[in-house]
């Protein structure tokens, strides 16, 4: 597929597409196409993905639209666009490459490419005598293939050493390497109250490529 | 410290620390740190418990800030599209940022608030808080929208929205009051509020109102 940022401040995503081109997006995000695009679906299990997995992740609280995405064959154009502010990446992956983009960023990608959804993080938090579970969800996307996703807000990219390390808090990590170990940590002062304002972050250690946003 | 501010329309602010050097914050607004940086919290305490109730209870400020101790890195940003200001302050200097602005400050900036009383009229504002910061020491503060800046002579006024008010300089006078919709009774009813600033001193204002885009983007 050949992907174009459209705009700016919020951006669209064009999408040419080939005749016979198939590309797959996230449900409900297509602002417009042209009258020769076949729209189908393509779910989960069709996928690959086991309906165990995804009954496990939709337990967790996973977003809806996961159950299946758009698939849009071609020829012709289709725009895609996340109604927020951020930046438009267009990532070629060479065979056998994986990321895990950050669940709920993900625009399109080439039907060539393998689809997984994740749970990248989990920490629990006691309130009471309850404990509330949470999650960061993460697509893990494997090529051959195209990857297009959003970030809220700027995109700031970092590449880890085998020894570094980056803190993040939970809501602005964008995309990481599965080469990087992602790990929760708290940030904890002394004399606090246990269980008070202890607030989590991710440590995220490399090696490997890691992105993070600076909007929610 | 040496602040490097990131991104365009979402900026963060990237404060490199060196060992033992010290900045604080609200919570929440951390995006990336390197993990060596030591964390800690502060009571905000100022003024005892009845300004402490006000502050917290009413005025909705933070009882705790985050302390970020170097050496290393940590980034801070506000989340929300706009600009990124870093601003020096000599020794006895104050300035005014609107709450919720404040991005960070070195340890050596006293940090207190101001209040700003409402016009009192039933249904309007009853005031608002304002982060007052005096030097010496470093402040970085994030205007939402674009920041426009103004620099009154003494006894020069200009009128502003509440959600307009980003900055002021200590000696800038602020007051609110009611703006008629012209005349007679109509006209004061259908009034809107609105400050009054008179200089000297430097004004800056931000183009879009935070509150209303809490509210209205959620």
């Amino acid at each position: 597929m050949k992907a174009d940022t459209v705009g700016a401040i919020t951006p669209a995503v064009l999408v040419a597409l080939a005749p016979g081109e198939k590309i797959l997006a996230a449900h409900e995000i297509m602002l417009h196409m042209d009258g020769a695009v076949k729209v189908s679906r393509k779910t989960m299990k069709q996928l690959g993905v086991s309906r165990a997995h995804l009954m496990g992740m939709h337990a967790r609280g996973d977003a809806e639209e996961n159950y299946f995405f758009a698939e849009f064959e071609g020829p012709g154009n289709v725009t895609f666009s996340r109604d927020k502010g951020g930046e438009v990446r267009v990532v070629h992956l060479a065979p056998g490459q994986t990321v895990r983009l950050r669940s709920g960023h993900l625009v399109c990608f080439d039907e060539s490419v393998r689809y997984f959804p994740m749970v990248l993080a989990h920490w629990v938090v006691q309130r009471g005598n309850d404990q509330e579970n949470h999650y960061v969800f993460a697509d893990e996307l494997t090529g051959p293939g195209t990857i297009v996703f959003q970030s809220y807000g700027n995109i700031l990219s970092f590449t880890l050493g085998p020894t570094e390390a980056i803190r993040t808090s939970p809501e602005s990590l964008l995309l990481t390497a599965p080469s990087n170990g992602v790990q929760v940590n708290w940030l904890a002062s002394p004399g606090m109250v246990a269980g008070g304002n202890l607030e989590p972050v991710l440590d995220v250690r490399g090696p490997g490529a890691i992105m993070v946003h600076s909007g929610v | 410290m040496q602040i490097q501010v990131q991104g365009e329309f979402v900026p963060v602010a990237l404060a490199q620390l060196a060992p033992g050097e010290e900045i604080f914050c609200e919570a929440g607004l951390m995006v990336y740190a390197d993990p060596s940086v030591r964390y800690g919290i502060r009571a905000f305490t100022q003024g005892g418990l009845g300004q402490v109730v006000r502050r917290t209870m009413v005025g909705g400020l933070p009882f705790f800030l985050h302390v970020y101790q170097g050496p290393g890195y940590a980034a801070f940003s506000r989340f929300t599209p706009g600009e990124v200001r870093v601003l020096e302050l000599a020794a006895g200097q104050t300035v005014d940022i609107a709450e919720h602005s404040l991005l960070l400050g070195s340890a050596s900036v006293q940090y207190t608030t101001y209040y700003v009383p409402g016009t009192g009229r039933i249904g309007r504002m009853i005031g608002f808080w304002m982060d007052r910061l005096s030097g010496p020491g470093t402040i970085v503060y994030h205007g939402h929208g674009n920041i426009l800046g103004f620099d009154l002579k003494p006894g020069e006024a200009m009128d502003v929205d509440h959600g307009a008010l980003l900055r002021k300089d200590g000696s800038v006078n602020v007051r609110a009051f009611n703006q008629p919709l012209g005349g007679g009774l109509t006209g004061h009813a259908l009034s809107f509020e609105a400050l009054h600033a008179e200089g000297p001193g430097r004004l800056e204002l931000q183009t879009v109102d935070p509150s209303a885009h809490r509210s209205g983007g959620g």
